[in-house]
C-alpha cells in the first residue's frame, strides 16, 4: 500500500484576500493582449515582417499546419523527366501491401521502350491503413506518400477509390531530386511546395 | 557402386553420374545453369565448380562433366568453392540489366537465387558502362528474348539440336557481345518451342501467352494430367484466382511440365501448353438448358436429369433398349466411364454404347512425345467395355442410326457432331424423340438438343485417366465448377438414382475403388498410388525407359 502525500499550497495572508490576485491575473491576460495586438498590427497593418507574430493560429483551411518531411499522406505516383510514370507494373507495393488495396493491370508499352506499364493502377484509400510498406517496396521509386494532403475528405465513399489519372496528378511536385538536374525549373523548396499545393481533395 | 565423400558425409552412389547428381543424393545442391540431364553436357557457365580430393590433391572441377569414381572426396562449400561462385556471378552480372521488376521470370529466376545464396556482392559496374544488346525480341509466335538478360548457358540451342532437331537458335558473336539469336527467316515454332522457356534459367527468353499476367508468387499449383492426347502428359496447373481484376474471368494462367521418368521427362507439346484456354472461355456452358420449359424460372440439372429418365423409361418401354444410345467420350475419366457402363450396360441393358467417332479431332503424332489419339482416356474407355464391340453399334453407327430414326434416345456426351454432320443432318437430329447433351461449351450441339446438362472440365474435377500405355493417372482439382456444372460421374450417379439405381459413391475415390473391384484391368491399384506418377494396369508391365529425343527431324 503506498500512500500518496498530497502538498497543499499554504497561501499567504495577502493571497487570502483575493481580490488583489484577481485583478492581478486579468492584467497579464490584458498585457499580452495588447502586446500581441501591437506586434499583429506591426505584421499585418504596417508589414513590419521581422517583427514576432502576435498569434499562434494557424488560419486553417487558407493556411496549413508544416508537417515532418516523413508524414506518410495520401499516395502519389511519381512522373519520368519525359512525363511517363515511372512506375512499371513490378507489382512489389501490391504484394508488399498488408490491407491488399492496390489494384495493378500491367500491360506491355506501346511504344516498347520500357516493356511494361501499368494500364491500371487503383488504390483504395478506404482499406489502406497508411503503413507506407508499399513505399518501401517500391524499386522505382514511383510511388510516394508525400502529397501533404491533409485533409482528406469527401461526401461519397467513391471519392476515396484513387485511380491513375489522380495519382499521377501533382507529381512534378518533387520533394528532393533523384539524380542532379530533375529538379531544374521546378518547385524544390519544401516551404514552396507546402504554399503552392492547393491540396485537391479526392472529391477534386 | 562407387563410395564417396560429399563434405565429409560418406555416401554410395550409382556409377556414371556426374557430380551435381551424386550430391543430390547426399542432400546438397549444386548450383549451375547450362547442366540439364536431359541435354549433353556444355560446361560453359562454370558455376558448378566444386572440389574433388583424389589421391591426395586437391583441385577445382566443373560438376557437370566429371564423373564420380570410388573413393572421390567432393566438396562444395569451401572457400576457393564460394570464391569462385562469387567471381562466376559477378562476371554474369556484369552487364546484366537491372530488369528483375519487369521481368517475368523474377521469383523464379536460378540468377537472382544463387546471387541471393552466393553472392550479395555490390556491383563494380557503373550504371551507364553495362554492355547493352537486343531486348524484345520477337522469336517465333509464342516465345520472346532479352539478350541482356541471356547467360549463355546453350540449353534453349541444345534442345532445340538435341531434343527437337529443329535447330532454329543458335549464339552468334564473340565474348562481350556474344548474343543468343534466331536464323533469318526460321522462326521459332516447333510443336515443342514452349520447352525452351521452361529450360531458361533466366528471364531471357519468356512465354507471350503468359507475359505480364502475373507475378509468379502470386500462383498457385496442383498436379494434374495434360487432356490432349493419349500420352497423358504430367503438368502442373498454376491458377490464380484472388486477383481477378488483372484478367476477369481468367483463372488458370499457365500449364508447366512436371517430370515424369515414363512419360513426358521435363517436357510438354505446345497443344497442350496452350489448350487451358477452353477452361476460362467466355462460353462456357454453366446452366442447365431445357427446351420445353415448364414455365418454372430457368431449369437446374435435377429437372433435366428427370427428363433424361422419363425419356429412357418410356421409350424402353415403347420400343425397347436398342433405340437409346450413349455416346460417350474418350476425355471422361476412368470413373465416368464406369457409372456409364454400370448404367446403361448392366442396369438398363442399353449396349449402344462407344466413345469414338470418326470425325473426332485428332493430334499430329511424333516420335517425342505427341499421339494421334487427341483424348486422354481411350484406353481406360476400352478396359472399362465404354467401346463398341461385334454385335454393338459404333459410334458412327449410332449417329447413323440415329439419323434413320433406329434410335430415339441419344444421349452426347461433349461430343461435337456438327464436324461430321450437314446442316440438315443436325436438323433432323434436332427432331429425334430425345436428344440430350452432356457438355462443357454452348455451340451448336447445345442449340439443337432437347436439354443440356453442364459438366465440369478437368481443371474443376478429380479424376483417373489411362494413357496409352495402359498407366493409370490421376488429376486434382484446382478450383470448383463454375456455375451449375457438375463432374460427369455425379451427373451419372443422380441418374442412376432416378432409374433406380442406387450408387453410394460420395467421392470420385469410391467410385475408383469400386471399380478396381470389378473391372479385371484395375486390379490391385488404390487411389493413393496414383500420385505422383500413376501406376500400370494390373497385366501391363512397365515400359522400359526411353530417353525423349528425335530421331527424324521435325518439319
Ligand atoms: S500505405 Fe500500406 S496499406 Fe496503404 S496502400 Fe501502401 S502498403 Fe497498402
Ligand atoms: S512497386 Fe513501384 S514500380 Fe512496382 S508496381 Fe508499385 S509503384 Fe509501380
Ligand atoms: S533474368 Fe533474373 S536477374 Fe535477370 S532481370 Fe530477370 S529476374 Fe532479374
Ligand atoms: S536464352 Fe536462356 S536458355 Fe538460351 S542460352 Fe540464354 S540463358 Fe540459356
Amino acid at each position: 500500500m503506498i500512500d500518496k502525500k498530497v502538498v497543499r499550497v499554504r497561501l499567504s495572508w495577502w493571497q487570502k484576500t483575493y481580490y488583489p490576485e484577481v485583478a492581478r491575473g486579468l492584467w497579464i491576460t490584458a498585457s499580452h493582449f495588447f502586446v500581441n495586438f501591437a506586434r499583429h498590427w506591426m505584421r499585418h497593418v504596417f508589414r513590419m515582417k521581422s517583427v514576432t507574430p502576435g498569434a499562434v493560429t494557424i488560419q486553417y483551411p487558407e493556411e496549413k499546419r508544416p508537417v515532418s518531411p516523413r508524414w506518410r499522406g495520401r499516395h502519389r505516383l511519381m512522373l519520368r523527366p519525359d512525363g511517363s510514370p515511372r512506375c512499371v507494373a513490378c507489382m512489389m507495393c501490391e504484394s508488399a501491401c498488408p490491407d491488399e488495396c492496390i489494384y495493378i493491370t500491367p500491360a506491355e508499352t506501346p511504344d516498347g521502350r520500357v516493356e511494361k506499364y501499368p494500364a491500371v493502377f487503383d488504390i483504395d484509400l478506404l482499406r489502406c491503413c497508411f503503413c507506407g510498406l508499399c513505399v518501401e517496396a517500391c524499386p522505382e521509386d514511383a510511388i510516394r506518400m508525400d502529397s501533404f494532403d491533409l485533409d482528406l475528405a469527401s461526401y461519397a465513399r467513391k471519392d476515396f477509390y484513387l485511380d491513375r489519372e489522380f495519382l499521377l496528378r501533382n507529381s512534378e511536385l518533387t520533394t528532393h531530386a533523384q539524380y542532379d538536374g530533375e529538379l531544374e525549373g521546378r518547385p524544390v523548396s519544401r516551404l514552396n511546395l507546402l504554399k503552392d499545393t492547393h491540396p485537391t481533395t479526392p472529391s477534386g | 557402386m562407387p563410395h564417396i565423400e560429399i563434405n565429409d558425409k560418406p555416401v554410395e552412389v550409382p556409377g556414371n553420374i556426374n557430380l551435381i547428381k551424386a550430391a543430390e543424393f547426399a542432400g546438397v545442391s549444386i548450383p549451375h545453369f547450362c547442366g540439364h540431364p536431359a541435354l549433353s553436357v556444355a560446361g560453359s557457365c562454370r558455376m558448378c565448380q566444386v572440389e574433388v580430393e583424389q589421391r591426395g590433391r586437391k583441385s577445382l572441377v566443373i560438376g557437370c562433366s566429371t564423373t564420380v569414381a570410388d573413393g572421390m572426396k567432393i566438396f562444395t562449400d569451401t572457400e576457393p568453392v564460394k570464391k569462385q561462385r562469387r567471381l562466376v556471378l559477378e562476371l554474369l552480372l556484369q552487364n546484366h540489366p537491372l530488369d528483375c521488376p519487369i521481368c517475368d521470370d523474377a521469383g523464379e529466376c536460378s540468377l537472382q537465387n544463387y546471387y541471393m545464396d552466393y553472392g550479395l556482392h555490390d556491383s563494380r559496374m557503373e550504371l551507364e558502362d553495362k554492355h547493352h544488346k537486343h531486348k524484345n525480341i520477337d522469336l517465333g509466335p509464342t516465345i520472346v528474348h532479352d539478350a541482356e538478360r541471356c547467360v549463355l548457358c546453350s540449353r534453349c540451342v541444345r534442345f532445340l539440336r538435341e531434343i527437337t532437331g529443329t535447330g532454329e537458335l543458335g549464339i552468334f558473336g564473340q565474348g562481350m557481345t556474344s548474343e543468343l539469336s534466331g536464323l533469318p527467316g526460321k522462326p521459332l515454332d516447333n510443336p515443342y518451342a514452349g520447352c525452351v522457356v521452361d529450360l531458361c534459367p533466366v528471364g531471357a527468353l519468356t512465354d507471350k501467352d503468359f507475359r505480364f499476367k502475373r507475378r509468379v508468387w502470386y500462383l498457385k499449383k496442383v498436379p494434374s494430367i495434360c487432356q490432349e492426347c493419349s500420352r497423358g502428359c504430367n503438368i502442373e496447373i498454376h491458377y490464380e484466382m484472388q486477383r481477378d481484376y488483372k484478367a476477369p474471368g481468367k483463372r488458370i494462367q499457365r500449364l508447366k511440365p512436371r517430370y515424369h521418368e515414363k512419360v513426358n521427362e521435363w517436357w510438354m507439346c505446345d497443344r497442350g501448353r496452350y489448350s487451358y484456354h477452353n477452361v476460362d472461355a467466355p462460353n462456357r456452358l454453366v446452366v442447365a438448358q431445357l427446351r420445353k420449359s415448364n414455365g418454372h424460372g430457368p431449369p437446374d440439372i435435377k429437372l433435366v436429369i428427370q427428363e433424361v429418365a422419363q425419356a429412357i423409361k418410356k421409350t424402353k418401354e415403347k420400343h425397347g433398349t436398342k433405340s437409346i444410345a450413349v455416346l460417350g467420350n474418350a476425355r471422361s475419366s476412368n470413373e465416368d466411364m464406369y457409372l456409364l457402363q454400370r448404367l446403361f450396360s448392366k442396369h438398363l441393358g442399353v449396349h449402344n454404347l462407344d466413345v469414338t467417332l470418326k470425325s473426332e479431332p485428332t493430334s499430329e503424332e511424333d516420335d517425342i512425345l505427341r499421339k494421334a489419339d487427341a483424348t486422354p482416356n481411350r484406353r481406360g474407355a476400352f478396359e472399362i467395355g465404354v467401346q463398341s464391340s461385334k454385335g454393338r453399334l459404333s459410334g458412327d453407327e449410332i449417329v447413323r442410326h440415329a439419323l434413320s430414326g433406329d434410335i430415339r434416345v441419344l444421349i452426347v456426351v461433349r461430343h461435337d457432331l456438327s464436324r461430321a454432320l450437314s446442316e440438315e443432318q443436325l436438323r433432323k437430329l434436332g427432331s429425334l424423340d430425345y436428344l440430350f447433351y452432356l457438355g462443357e461449351h454452348v455451340g451448336t450441339m447445345t442449340d439443337i438438343s432437347h436439354g443440356a446438362i453442364p459438366m465440369a472440365m478437368w481443371a474443376e474435377r478429380e479424376g483417373t485417366y489411362t494413357n496409352f500405355q495402359g498407366r493409370v493417372q490421376r488429376t486434382t482439382p484446382a478450383f470448383p465448377p463454375l456455375g451449375q456444372a457438375l463432374p460427369e460421374w455425379e451427373i451419372w450417379k443422380m441418374l442412376a438414382g432416378e432409374m433406380g439405381l442406387t450408387i453410394k459413391a460420395k467421392m470420385p475415390k469410391d467410385v475408383f475403388t469400386d471399380l478396381t473391384r470389378n473391372v479385371a484391368a484395375f486390379k490391385e491399384l488404390t487411389w493413393e498410388d496414383l500420385v505422383p506418377s500413376g501406376k500400370m494396369l494390373a497385366w501391363v508391365p512397365e515400359p522400359p525407359h526411353r530417353k525423349v529425343q528425335t530421331s527424324t527431324p521435325l518439319e
